[in-house]
């Protein structure tokens, strides 16, 4: 049809197959994030009301919260604690369960369930097992003496962080091994056959052969983590948000307690544009450097 | 039932690679023409532009009078078999068969009716209700023909539709399809890659080359005059020989390499056109079934023209023998004889270390190595520019 | 072999944990010192833990079902013809929708609860589940048409040729070949959105301000902290979320790999 060459004709008729997608990301997401950094210029009452412009005050008030430098080292400790050790588990992970043995469908249906479950809920398990009181993890502890006598993890400001950090370990690593497994499952056997044939140990054909298959995987896992992990509010909130102050506060569960604890809308709004920056920044060094958008895009 | 007509068209694709150029080509109704040429040819461009699959940048399509540059595929009224089948593997083969007609909305009982209609003149009748992927190839290239049959549509359209099956199936799956199409008579353009296809079912055969029709003829037309060195090189298995050759004076002899064949009155008077070329180089063309060992055959052709040669390996076909062999002329490849840049013919010897074929009988006594003597009938002799590669007729 | 058994209980641990507190009776969640094993078995925690809260658990269990439903449904309705059009064809202003798709991707509920928190107070959408349905349909948008992106487009260009020539349009194409041949990766994406819509956390937390309308993620995170808590409860109802989550989650395991390589590994 004459319509089928004009590239106008083509646009018009993608239309009615996209425009309810579109419709909800422009006014669920995209209205929201510009609404957002609106707002974050502006005087908004306890109530929600938009009283007036605000300039940069608000981002000023941000700024001289003086706990603001130790939140954003928290946060970077957090995201890069989480991120890494949970790759480096992943990666051995993925290996193993590459390999057929007895049992495998068991450990590998075991591997999904922090996936499938809510994170509160697991979350909630640990704030249970390790109350220095009833806490059973404690006593297990103790039992086997790797502790003298049970902690406070949660009320601590120390030892809540751990804590929250080996539950957010706990909860990526299924997903990242998923998606390992599946870059694992790329790499062609006939160059793991080749590699023997030359004379390669299993190490040098760990690193020489495999992991440079496995880019795209780590890649892409690497990057979903990260903003998962930023923007983690669960595990930090009920592990460490009965302590007093904000000593174990990342930049994502101080917003919400300015947003929740204090009304001000404003301020918070200004705390989620920086996050918001954060993130982009992170993405864009991570297209920059790795390159994945390339094979998403094709 | 329907005539096509290819008039002038032409595909570029966006990136200005000009697949298809200006072709024109006129399919009777009721006839089987075979598209054919090597890969990239622009043969399958051609065929989905008649299907509507891909649209034609410049000239007309027509199927039964009517122009359909505008008309989408579904209303074209076309029937088409993909190369790789194409087949619905989550539907049954009744239903693969007799998706289009339900489509159509029309009656269960229709589409049963013709749906083991299709399946008697297939063979696939106890088939019915598998589904694709428990068929073998074979199978599902004749489900794919079912579904094309049923709609009884004015044309069919064939992509390659053999090349996926093994040789011995082939030659089977060939006869099968050409005596389909004669028995329902219906319009058919094939395209395929194979000259064999081309040879032994086309009414009529189309080669094509870089986008460019070559000719069109019969094909045992295309055979025996093939209108430029391409084609001459194309058909046929073993190709054609071809070797560099200046024609002497009044062109009433022909050397090849050292060797000079005698040109006698008859050829100059069928082929008048070879007196322009007196003096000048051309390219000689001889097929492999026309060169036969002096002193082995009994023969009418007179021993002055003769090509002599080294036996270089022999294959044996269990029919007949291939005796490839080396001269001392200079061969020329099909497709180099067609590029405008070919390289100056004329200066120079015509020395060189030339290979050819020849088709020999059984019961002959060549060894590899032998210096052997072919006798040319000359009247079986092909001369061609050696710049433009037409051939060389009035 | 061993390694693996490590593996599979270090993870099954907690959950272990969970449903054991479950059985027990009140005194022995909160015994000091704790027991392993419950002294006394109380099945029946599983049918009073719904009503036994000061705001029942049933309630937000409905509220957490009429959620992901809701979500799920909607997103499949949006989800398939965008990805399917943008799978098989090409037109101006694809690159364009592909990487919104994308960009959303990064940003998350979390990160925009403010704004969202904002915006429906505006539409007067603020405490509702419709509010919390349009949220979660639109920001697990991506990671479904990602994963239905890649298996609309795994089908051969040649059999939707075919069925075009067979007189199907675009939407019996959709209907009639590419739906039933791509069905898993429907599925898992189905099953993927609705996991993530019942465990959302951070804008329930913000935009559903009522016990009752709340979903489970934000009723037992309250529950926490409290001087009383009733665990038993708490994990019971906990182990009936997560029990269909996992089995659901089973059910794609294999789809997850393929969707997670398709189109975006290679």
């Amino acid at each position: 049809m004459a319509a089928n060459r004009r590239p106008w004709g083509q646009f018009l008729r993608a239309v009615p197959w996209l425009v309810p997608a579109a419709i909800l990301i422009f006014g669920v997401v995209l209205f929201p994030a510009g609404y957002l950094l609106y707002n974050s210029t502006r005087n908004i009452g306890l109530s929600g009301l938009d009283v007036g412009p605000a300039g940069i005050s608000n981002y000023k008030a941000l700024l001289a919260r003086p706990e603001l430098p130790s939140v954003l080292l928290n946060t970077f400790i957090w995201v890069a604690g989480v991120v890494i050790v949970q790759l480096l588990i992943s990666l051995w992970l993925a290996q193993l369960l590459n390999n057929q043995f007895p049992g495998r469908r068991w450990v590998r249906i075991a591997v999904l369930i922090p996936w499938a479950a809510s994170v509160v809920m697991t979350t909630m398990v640990f704030v249970y097992g390790l109350d220095p009181y009833y806490g059973i993890m404690n006593r297990f502890l103790v039992d086997v003496h790797i502790l003298s006598a049970s902690v406070g993890f949660t009320q601590q400001p120390v030892p809540a962080f751990i804590t929250a950090i080996a539950i957010g370990i706990f909860i990526s690593v299924p997903f990242t091994t998923y998606v390992l497994l599946a870059g694992l499952a790329g790499v062609p056997p006939e160059v793991l056959e080749a590699a023997t044939v030359d004379g390669a140990g299993r190490a040098r054909t760990y690193f020489s052969v495999i992991m440079p298959c496995l880019r795209g995987a780590i890649v892409l896992s690497t990057l979903i983590n990260v903003i998962n992990t930023f923007n983690n509010l669960p595990v930090l909130k009920l592990i460490t948000g009965s302590l007093p102050g904000y000593p174990d506060d990342t930049t994502t569960t101080l917003m919400f307690k300015i947003l929740q604890g204090e009304h001000s809308i404003g301020v918070a709004s200004a705390l989620a544009a920086v996050n918001f920056i954060i993130v982009l920044v992170v993405v864009a060094i991570y297209l920059v450097a790795a390159k994945p958008m390339r094979a998403v895009e094709s | 039932m329907a005539a096509i007509t290819i008039d002038r068209v032409t595909k570029i694709y966006p990136n200005g690679f000009e697949a298809v150029h200006e072709l024109d080509l006129d399919v009777a109704d009721g006839e089987l023409m075979v598209l054919v040429g090597p890969s990239g040819c622009g043969k399958t461009t051609a065929l989905r532009m008649v299907a509507g699959l891909e649209d034609a940048s410049a000239g007309t399509l027509s199927i039964g009078g009517r122009i359909v540059n505008d008309v989408s595929p579904k209303d074209r009224d076309i029937a088409m078999v993909f190369q790789n089948y194409a087949l619905y593997s989550h539907m049954t083969v009744a239903k693969n068969i007799g998706f289009a007609l339900k489509l159509r909305r029309l009656p269960k009982s229709e589409i049963n009716r013709k749906v083991a209609e299709a399946a008697e003149i297939l063979g696939l009748t106890e088939w019915l209700d598998r589904k694709p992927a428990q068929l073998s190839g074979g199978q599902r290239q004749r489900v794919a023909m079912g579904r094309a049959i049923v709609r009884e549509p004015s044309v069919f359209l064939m992509d390659e539709p053999l090349s996926n099956l093994d040789a011995k199936l082939r030659v089977r799956m060939r006869a099968e399809v050409a005596r389909i199409q004669r028995r329902l008579g219906v319009t058919t353009l094939y395209v395929t890659h194979d000259q064999v296809e081309a040879m032994t079912m086309g009414d009529r055969v189309a080669v094509m080359r870089a986008g460019v029709l070559q000719q069109c003829d019969s094909p045992q037309v295309l055979y025996d005059h093939p209108s430029n060195v391409f084609v001459a090189g194309f058909m046929g298995s073993p190709a054609m020989n071809l070797f560099e050759a200046r024609l002497g004076e009044g062109a009433v002899s022909a050397v090849v390499g050292t060797q000079r064949l005698a040109l006698p009155e008859s050829l100059l008077a069928s082929r008048p056109g070879l007196r322009a070329y007196a003096n000048r180089t051309v390219v000689l063309g001889v097929r492999p079934e026309e060169l036969a060992v002096a002193g082995e055959e009994a023969t009418t052709v007179p021993a002055a023209a003769a090509l002599e040669g080294d036996v270089d390996l022999i294959e044996a076909l269990g029919s007949e023998l291939l005796v490839h062999f080396t001269t001392d002329a200079r061969s020329v490849i099909g497709e180099d004889a067609m590029e405008p840049d070919a390289k100056d013919l004329s200066a120079g010897s015509l020395a060189g270390a030339g290979e050819g074929v020849a088709r020999v009988k059984l019961r002959s006594k060549l060894v590899t190595g032998q210096r052997v003597r072919f006798l040319v009938d000359p009247a079986a002799l092909r001369f061609f520019d050696p710049a433009s590669g037409q051939a060389i007729v009035r | 072999m061993v390694a693996g058994f490590i593996v599979a209980v270090v993870f099954v641990l907690p959950y272990l944990i969970m449903l054991l507190t479950s059985l027990k009776g009140r005194y022995d969640t909160l015994a000091v010192p704790p027991t392993y094993l419950p002294k006394a078995w109380y099945p029946q925690n599983y049918i009073t833990m719904w009503t036994a809260t000061q705001t029942p658990l049933l309630d937000n269990m409905i509220a957490t079902l009429v959620i992901s439903v809701g979500a799920t449904m909607l997103m499949f309705v949006v989800c398939i013809p965008a990805a399917y059009y943008t799978a098989r064809f090409r037109f101006p202003g694809r690159g364009v929708f592909m990487f919104l798709v994308i960009v959303t991707q990064m940003l998350q509920p979390t990160l925009l609860a403010t704004g969202l928190f904002q915006q429906f107070r505006l539409l007067g959408l603020n405490d509702t589940w419709l509010a919390m349905i349009l949220i979660n349909a639109a920001f697990n948008l991506t990671f479904a048409i990602w994963i239905m992106h890649a298996f609309f487009a795994s089908v051969p260009k040649e059999v939707n040729e075919a069925a075009e020539l067979d007189g199907a349009g675009k939407w019996g194409i959709l209907w009639w070949v590419n739906l039933r041949l791509v069905w898993p990766g429907i599925v898992t994406a189905l099953i993927y959105t609705f996991v993530a819509s019942a465990n959302e956390f951070s804008a329930s937390l913000v935009i559903l301000t009522s016990a009752t309308k709340q979903p489970l993620s934000v009723a037992l995170s309250a529950f926490i902290g409290q001087y009383d808590t009733a665990w038993q409860y708490l994990f019971g109802v906990s182990i009936v979320a997560i029990v269909p989550s996992v089995i659901l989650f089973v059910l794609i395991e294999k789809h997850l790999v393929g969707g997670l390589t398709a189109g975006s590994i290679k």
